[in-house]
């Protein structure tokens, strides 16, 4: 019996503690959707030794209408990012095109969403730290973590949540002016702050609207099927014909190396992303390689004419799986000749 | 007229700009000092005309094509459209084709980047920072790295 | 009048991305770039390096161009600036060695001085005392501010208008400089025609 109450009392302390957090998080959410802003912010993305930072300038009516401007990296500076009817277009000012991105899904707007209930269902814990200032205003500071990081083999899968997220939460407003997130331990992957924020801003409607006599036309180098990323591509894409469960193709992107075109593809399943990387010909530097050590999991190797890569935050026996689908020697056989 | 002033109106007097050129060319005859610069100027103009154009290196076109096709360029369309090309029209002649392919075997000893480490870091990198723009709340990191972005 | 208009066409085409365009416009000013760039830094190698890096930074900076400026400005701009980076790149790895004297004729810090700067053909200007090699080795011990204006005027045969834009600084700037770096490469040149034969003085004369 006291067990019995003991453990409720911990429950109720647990949930209790999780109340207030639970409730900035919910502010944070509404000020997303509902708030008029605009200002300037720098995201900053580290993986390994590959840093990208980029600075735009932003003006945003709620979640229904959003305009960016990049001024930083320098060699993109000027173009603008406009989104309108649930697609995002990208264009140069005083262009007459504007190009269509295909359906980029954008976790980090849902994310507070995808909190909320984690954090209601005890997936996700939620910590009050001490409170800070940025941009001059008084923030509460929340870290989200995962309370426990790796899926359980019976488990049923669950929403993708980062292993760590910060959260610096504008007392005013209720507006997240930075974020800091870690896919897996380790140093933080992803931040973003606001470097200016102007609220109540006068957004006139020709922000976000493009002038009459531009042109639209898909953007080139990413695709949303097999089928269109082929017509750009000089070779014949492979696919696996093994998937894990709920796989979806997301996207697929044709990019230029200096070895020659490589082809993305890259695949969600409920819990895990990975990519397929896909090769032609000439001896791509990128793909020398056999198996890596550590997260994420990867796995290159050579079949035919091909050069195949697989990378992804999938167990490596999944992995291991796909390749063969496609094509990859024994895992007893050297994974790459030469 | 004494030479400092000669020695400014030089460089005009070669290049046709003295509106008045007769108290110029008479102090040439009276001063063999001033003769003497005028001499070298005219000398130094001849020689900076005559300078040499140096020709550019005959592979500078190809490098820069390689070099174009190196860095992310957006949008992509000129050069992929001629890789389109290549993949719908296998009997455009062998000619184009080898073209282009002889343009591609150049890169088999591109440098890679980060020599030091191994080369798939490259590709694990651009997997991961897909992952982590997912959670960027701009979609820009996203659309850099989908075309191929990286920097 | 007539070159002009026929660039602004390329430049057009260029800008809409046409391959054959663009690759015009690389044969049009190869040359011209990778001589300005090999005498601006002094060695080969470099010079090869900077003029490809040149030819990029247009082709990624060409929908951002408005086809109605000179192109050749923005080339030589491009050009310039690049020069100026590399310096500043080499100047922290290699000791400089100043040419000028440890103030420019702005009575400023030498600014940028390229190390290894090695004249087109030294050994020729030792050996055969040519008067274009003297001229090409007066011309590297220039000053990097000096040098820059004598060589897109005279030998590059831009305008006092396109020279100020190239390096955003004033024409009379422009001039000054350039009258400066005229009078030093003179003395060069009269130093060396001092002790030529009478033959070689005879050339130059009238």
């Amino acid at each position: 019996m006291r067990i019995a109450a003991l453990l409720t009392a911990l429950v109720c302390a647990l949930g209790w503690a999780q109340e207030r957090p639970i409730q900035w998080l919910q502010r944070a959410q509404q000020a997303e959707e509902r708030l008029a802003v605009a200002g300037a912010r720098t995201v900053e993305i580290t993986a390994g030794r590959t840093v990208q930072r980029i600075e735009e300038r932003f003006w945003r009516q709620g979640a229904r209408a959003e305009r960016i401007e990049i001024l930083t990296p320098p060699e993109r500076r000027g173009e603008v990012l406009l989104y309108r009817g649930g697609r995002w277009l990208v264009m140069r000012p005083n262009a007459k095109e504007a190009f269509e991105m295909p359906h980029l899904p954008i976790q980090g707007a849902q994310m507070l969403k995808t909190a909320v209930e984690l954090v209601q269902q005890g997936v996700v814990l939620a910590e009050m730290l001490p409170e800070a200032t940025v941009l001059g205003r008084s923030c509460v500071v929340l870290r989200l973590t995962l309370a426990r990081p790796a899926l359980q083999r019976d488990e049923p899968p669950r929403p993708m949540f980062p292993a760590a997220v910060t959260l610096w939460i504008d007392k005013q407003t209720g507006l997240a002016l930075r974020r800091e997130v870690a896919l897996r331990d380790g140093a933080p992957v992803m931040r973003m702050e606001l470097t200016r924020l102007e609220l109540n801003p006068r957004l006139s409607p020709e922000l976000f609207v493009l002038p009459p006599d531009v042109v639209v036309r898909p953007l080139g180098g990413v695709y949303e099927t097999i089928e269109e990323a082929q017509r750009a591509v000089g070779f014949a894409i492979r696919t696996p014909s093994y998937l894990p469960a709920g796989a979806t193709l997301e996207r697929v992107m044709v990019q230029m190396r200096a070895s020659g075109q490589v082809v993305v593809l890259h695949y969600r399943t409920p819990s895990a992303r990975f990519s397929i990387f896909q090769a032609f010909k000439n001896r791509p530097a990128e793909f020398e390689g056999k198996r890596r050590r550590g997260r994420p999991h990867a796995q290159f190797w050579q079949s035919g004419d091909y050069w195949f890569g697989i990378v992804g935050s999938l167990p490596k026996a999944e992995i291991e799986r796909i390749a063969q689908s496609l094509g990859a020697p024994n895992s007893d056989a050297p994974a790459t000749g030469r | 007229m004494n030479c400092k002033r000669f020695e400014r109106q030089i460089w005009a007097y070669l290049e046709g700009q003295l509106p008045d050129a007769r108290a110029f060319e008479a102090h040439v005859g009276a001063c063999p000092r001033c003769q003497r610069q005028l001499e070298a100027a005219r000398a130094t103009s001849r020689a900076l005309r005559a300078l040499p154009r140096h020709p550019a290196p005959e592979n500078l076109a190809a490098q820069v094509r390689r070099r174009i096709a190196e860095s992310p360029a957006y949008p992509r369309l000129g050069w992929a459209r001629v890789w389109r090309r290549v993949a719908l029209a296998p009997a455009l002649g062998l000619l184009t084709i080898a073209a282009w392919w002889g343009w591609q075997a150049q890169q088999t000893n591109a440098p890679v980047n980060t020599a030091a480490e191994d080369p798939t870091e490259s590709l694990v990198a651009l997997h991961e920072q897909l992952e982590a723009a997912d959670w960027a709340p701009s979609p820009t990191p996203s659309y850099f790295i989908s075309t191929g972005y990286t920097r | 009048m007539d070159t002009l208009s026929g660039e602004a066409r390329l430049v057009e085409r260029a800008k809409a991305q046409d391959e054959a365009a663009f690759e015009q416009i690389m044969n049009l000013y190869a040359d011209r770039l990778y001589s300005y760039i090999l005498r601006m830094v002094g060695n080969a190698t470099d010079a090869e390096d900077l003029v490809q890096e040149t030819f990029l930074r247009a082709y990624q900076g060409l929908p951002n161009f408005d086809g109605r400026a000179s192109l050749g400005t923005w080339l030589y701009r491009i050009a310039t600036n690049l020069c100026i980076d590399h310096q500043r790149r080499r100047a922290r790895r290699v000791p400089t060695v100043s040419y000028s004297g440890q103030e420019d004729e702005d009575g400023e810090p030498a600014e940028w001085d390229f190390p290894d700067h090695q004249t087109p053909n030294p050994l020729q200007a030792v050996l055969n005392r040519e008067l274009e090699a003297v001229v090409e080795d007066a011309i590297g011990k220039l000053s990097p501010k000096l040098r820059t204006v004598l060589l897109l005027y005279d030998v590059e045969e831009l305008s006092y208008e396109e020279i100020a834009r190239v390096l955003h600084i004033p024409i009379g700037t422009v001039k000054s400089r350039l009258n400066h770096a005229r009078a030093q490469i003179q003395k060069a040149v009269a130093a060396y025609l001092e002790d030529a034969p009478a033959a070689v003085q005879a050339r130059f004369a009238k």
